[in-house]
């Protein structure tokens, strides 16, 4: 995996991508243009897709949630990254969690960054992005 | 890029060369009782600035309670544990 071409896309960007009403809908459709046209490897989890399908199932009808889920499957080479399949990954985010100052669930997805070597990070919650940065992961610039 | 005459014969038996030849972008005439009737030739993946990013389709913060700034969509996902 190229960890220089390669973003992780947050719950809250997808939120701002879907949402067409959103203040930040044009920017965030602008910054994930520029990074498909430089070829990025864009990623995200199932985790993250739970939390936007939430969100939206909160915010609006079960009609919407289909069309959140079919509007991310179009985003053009968006990716899945899991973790392993035994319990040493909840082991890994646990002790992530203690030495930082980030809710388990940016934990997770931090060291699901990390494990994947992804150095680039697509978020709007500037806490998360400036916890990232002590691990490495530096956010993307959306301007 | 190259053009090579094969026979339907060749295609055939020498599949796997021929796939790995496609993968290399060489292109391929399909010969048959030596007529040529087809060409064979690698798809091209569409140059990446054609690929548009759609996006949209909900109408979200028109008709959420407050302004669905990312502490408060945080704050939302929060909800799904209790």
């Amino acid at each position: 995996m190229n960890s220089q071409a390669s973003v992780f896309i947050d719950a809250n960007t997808f939120i701002y991508f879907l949402d067409e009403t959103a203040q930040q809908h044009g920017s965030t459709i602008t910054a994930l243009q520029k990074l498909v046209d430089k070829q990025t490897e864009l990623y995200t989890s199932h985790h993250v897709i739970e939390e936007v399908l939430f969100i939206v199932a909160k915010l609006a009808t079960a009609q919407a949630v289909t069309i959140a889920i079919e509007r991310i499957a179009e985003l053009p080479g968006l990716l899945l990254v899991e973790p392993d399949t035994d319990l040493t990954f909840a082991r890994r985010y646990v002790k992530l969690w203690q030495k930082s100052k980030v809710g388990i669930n940016d934990a997770l997805l931090l060291q699901l960054m990390i494990d994947a070597n992804i150095k680039h990070l697509f978020s709007y919650d500037e806490t998360f992005a400036k916890q990232a940065i002590k691990f490495g992961i530096t956010s993307i610039d959306v301007q | 890029m190259s053009v090579h005459s094969i026979s339907t014969k060749e295609l055939r038996e020498q599949l796997p060369k021929v796939r790995a030849g496609l993968a290399r972008g060489n292109q391929y005439l399909l010969i048959y009782r030596s007529k040529a009737i087809a060409r064979l030739e690698p798809i091209k993946s569409k140059p990446s600035s054609d690929v548009l990013v759609r996006g949209g389709g909900l109408k979200l913060q028109a008709n959420a309670p407050q302004p669905l700034t990312p502490q408060y969509l945080k704050q939302l996902a929060t909800r799904r544990y209790e």
